[in-house]
């Protein structure tokens, strides 16, 4: 057995374990403590736990599945329904909806047995249902007309929009054309200068400007929206421009939270006293190396909490918090596994470091193999399932990397300090000699 | 406890292992084909695969504890003057408190008038009909009604005495073309899940620790669904995320007793010992920590059980009943099924899987650690 590791003093171990002790407990609070601050308490800081989003069937909100109208096509034309076409239309689906304020909404492709790709929307919090079914369900042809009505281009011809001002600091909307149409729109502009030209959604007028010069840059302004919020509005319709394809059934639905308030109140609670009982548990059986397992643990649901409420498409469900549960079982698990194989190592009779080092590597093959099992099952139904089914793919996915960090850099960091500190002691490692209990 | 675990023999005393477990199969299997014979559906199950109607009616603040049966037997009184009751009893759920007041939740499965089953949206649109046709300042409507009760427990000068916006009826539909679709794509899904992992643990350990390994699965599942068939408890969605939890919890199980055996084998001392023998040692190596995995998973769910509420158990009671056949699967099915195999197989043809995987280990030139 090499012992490569330089070993540290015991006043440097100590410091180390109070920074580091100092450390988790400042993160913990950040974690799960909300508390008003600035003068008066006019901010709030939500806590980290506070600010994960949670997904519709815990919050309520409106639900739509769009299938593209398959009638009048042909096979091929189906089978032609590219994945690009579905991501370009979930793209500007999910642009309209965050135009509008929805930025939670959940716009994703659904895989079923009929082999037609669906699109599933997901919005939390909805006030008015109707207002958003109208938003999505528009089928938007993007038209920019001549006054006698010829089409110069569509939709398909803007790379983008956005808000602008023009040179007097106005509200204004700019507009990126794709080359193609750049050159029917110089064309067009030098033959109608002075003359209106007219935008039209669904074959509703949005803005019909004058052309005050020939435009022969892909990049233009129309001025002359009413207010800024007027603008942005265009800007947006115009940039989300048409959905290539139609859909046939869009079947809205509303749902209400399927868990009120105070269950979720008491589901925090529950797992509070789950987690309690768990580092009791470490605690007393597995004595100081479980007092390294706790302090991994609370680093661990630290980090998974974090990574929940930052990463965007995160949302918790309630099959999210089956994700959980099961996450954190594997992360104790890891911890059993690598302090049942410390103590196998030490009733044989090598020195507790010795059997340290061979419990950690002797684990280590077992919970690599168990995890990355877990990350295959949850890669296959994250690409694979729908949303609930997602919901739950995520949070294993995320739950088993953080385990296995902190398994592997946590606990072993906290053993080595602990050893720094009290080199042996079978009462507090709860460890002892023995023969082999099973030859 | 060590005399115990010295002489435990779980492949000898494979039959009396398996008996509970066949057991309470077979009588899932009983309850679920006599249920099915007497009409009531093979399995209790709810709304997200029936498909049906939802009928939501949140109420604000005001509404007193003692007032809120009430509450609920009026609105199940209007159910049954809608006809919208007639076969399936009406599933009450109660959502909990919600921005300071409640929620009730009624589902309605499917509604057979005359011998037709009607459709979900028929029923909802019937729902609405009526809700529209009494109207809130009518005396029959259910606002109404839900209001008087709520406004029982207030005088006239609280302030939200007169708001009658603070009882909502929200109806709402689940399909069941698209529930089947969905819950048929995520059983299609789980499988290839399933399919995927069994490759991995083919490629890392050999094919008959792969095969095991998914018959504990299989168990483990089958135990979980034959429990709520013959406890009748009521199956919906969550079911499914149980589901797979216990598939993950069952594979890890699996995989960290046939680590054992891997890195058992590879002892010179143990080589050229039975599979019977290497499979006892490998379970009585992982016992203590089988058991204390599946004691704290347990401590997180049982809180859970006990406080979260009915969305909750929904998931946490199937997940219980899946630890505890996932615990006894790693322990007596999966390793014993290995042994058995290699048994049976060695004595046929003189070698067997892992014996050959072990020897193409044990040829390849050692590494200089």
């Amino acid at each position: 057995m090499k012992e490569s590791r330089k070993r540290m003093s015991k006043g440097k171990a100590i410091t180390v374990l109070v920074i580091l002790c100092v450390l988790i407990a400042a993160a913990s609070v950040l974690t799960f403590l909300p508390f008003d601050y600035g003068e008066d308490g006019i901010y709030r800081y939500k806590s980290v736990a506070g600010a994960i989003s949670l997904g519709i069937d815990l919050k309520g909100g409106v639900y739509v599945v769009m299938q593209p109208d398959t009638a009048e096509m042909t096979d091929e034309e189906i089978n032609a329904l590219s994945d690009s076409t579905i991501e370009g239309v979930i793209n500007i689906i999910r642009s309209r909806l965050a135009g509008k304020g929805y930025t939670e909404a959940t716009v994703v492709r659904q895989t079923d047995l009929s082999g037609v790709p669906k699109i599933r929307v997901e919005i939390p919090d909805v006030d008015n249902p109707e207002d958003v079914f109208d938003i999505i369900g528009r089928s938007a042809v993007l038209e920019f007309r001549r006054p006698d009505g010829t089409i110069i281009f569509t939709g398909s011809g803007i790379e983008d929009a956005y808000l602008a001002s023009d040179q007097d600091n106005q509200p204004a909307v700019g507009v990126t054309l794709k080359s193609a149409a750049q050159k029917a729109f110089a064309e067009a502009t030098e033959q109608l200068v002075g003359q209106a030209i007219s935008i039209y959604l669904d074959d509703e007028l949005l803005s019909s400007p004058n052309v005050q010069s020939t435009i022969t840059d892909k990049r233009f302004i129309i001025t002359g929206s009413a207010s800024w919020e007027d603008a942005n509005d265009t800007a947006m319709l115009i940039k989300s421009g048409s959905l290539p394809i139609k859909f046939a059934q869009i079947e809205p639905r509303t749902l209400s939270s399927q868990l009120g308030q105070d269950a979720i109140d008491m589901g925090l609670i529950a797992g509070a006293i789950g987690i309690g009982l768990v580092f009791l548990f470490m605690g007393i059986y597995y004595k100081g190396f479980g007092l390294c397992a706790n302090l991994a643990l609370i680093v661990f649901i630290v980090l998974l909490l974090f990574l929940m409420s930052q990463l965007p498409w995160v949302q918790l469900t309630l099959p999210g918090i089956a994700g959980v549960v099961l996450s954190i079982g594997m992360a104790v698990d890891a911890n059993v596994i690598i302090f049942e194989r410390i103590r196998d190592e030490y009733r044989s009779g090598k020195t507790l470091r010795a059997s340290i080092d061979t419990g950690f590597k002797r684990a280590m093959a077992a919970i690599f193999d168990s995890n990355l099992t877990q990350i295959i099952s949850a890669v296959v139904l994250y690409f694979l399932g729908s949303g609930a089914i997602q919901g739950f793919a995520i949070t294993v996915f995320i739950g088993v990397l953080v385990s296995f960090f902190t398994c592997l850099i946590v606990t072993n960091t906290f053993i080595r300090l602990f050893l720094a500190i009290k080199e042996s002691g079978d009462r507090f490692y709860g460890i002892k000699r023995g023969e082999e209990v099973y030859e | 406890m060590n005399n115990w675990l010295k002489n435990l023999k779980v492949v000898e005393k494979h039959r009396s292992f398996f008996v509970p477990s066949i057991v309470i199969l077979a009588l899932g299997l009983v309850f679920l084909v006599v249920n099915l014979l007497m009409g009531n559906g093979a399995l209790n199950l709810g709304i997200d695969f029936l498909g049906g109607s939802i009928l939501n009616v949140e109420i604000g603040p005001g509404l007193t504890e003692e007032n809120k049966d009430r509450v609920v037997d009026v609105a199940l009184e209007m159910l049954g003057e809608m006809e919208v009751t007639d076969i399936t009893p009406v599933q009450f759920t109660d959502v909990g408190e919600m921005n300071g007041g409640f929620t009730l939740r009624y589902a309605i499965p499917r509604v057979v008038e005359n011998g037709e089953t009607l459709d979900e949206l028929t029923v909802i649109k019937r729902i609405e009909d009526h809700l529209k046709a009494t109207g809130k300042e009518n005396e029959e409507s259910l606002q109404y009604r839900v209001l008087a009760i709520v406004n029982e427990g207030l005088t006239e000068s609280d302030d939200n005495y007169s708001d009658p916006t603070r009882v909502r009826v929200l109806p709402e539909t689940v399909s069941s073309l698209q529930s089947a679709a969905l819950v048929w794509g995520t059983v299609l899904t789980v499988v290839v899940s399933i399919l995927a992992m069994l490759i991995y643990i083919w490629f890392r350990f050999e094919i008959v620790s792969g095969v095991s390994a998914v018959v504990a699965i299989l168990h483990d599942v089958l135990i979980m669904t034959a429990v709520m068939a013959i406890l009748r408890v009521q199956i919906n969605s969550n079911f499914i995320a149980a589901a797979i939890t216990i598939v993950g919890i069952s594979i890890n199980n699996t995989i960290i007793v046939f680590d054992r055996v891997r890195e058992n084998l590879q002892k010179l001392s143990l080589s050229n010992k039975s599979p019977t023998f290497i499979i006892n040692l490998a379970v009585r190596e992982t016992l203590v920590r089988t058991f204390n995995t599946v004691i704290t998973t347990l401590f997180t769910v049982i809180p859970l059980t006990i406080l979260g509420g009915p969305a909750i158990q929904e998931f946490s009671i199937p997940i219980m009943v899946g630890l505890a056949a996932g615990l006894y699967s790693s322990l007596f099915i999966a390793p014993t099924g290995w042994a058995l195999y290699n048994e049976w197989k060695i004595k046929k043809t003189g070698s067997s899987e892992y014996l050959r995987k072990n020897k193409k280990i044990q040829e390849k030139p050692a590494k200089q650690a």
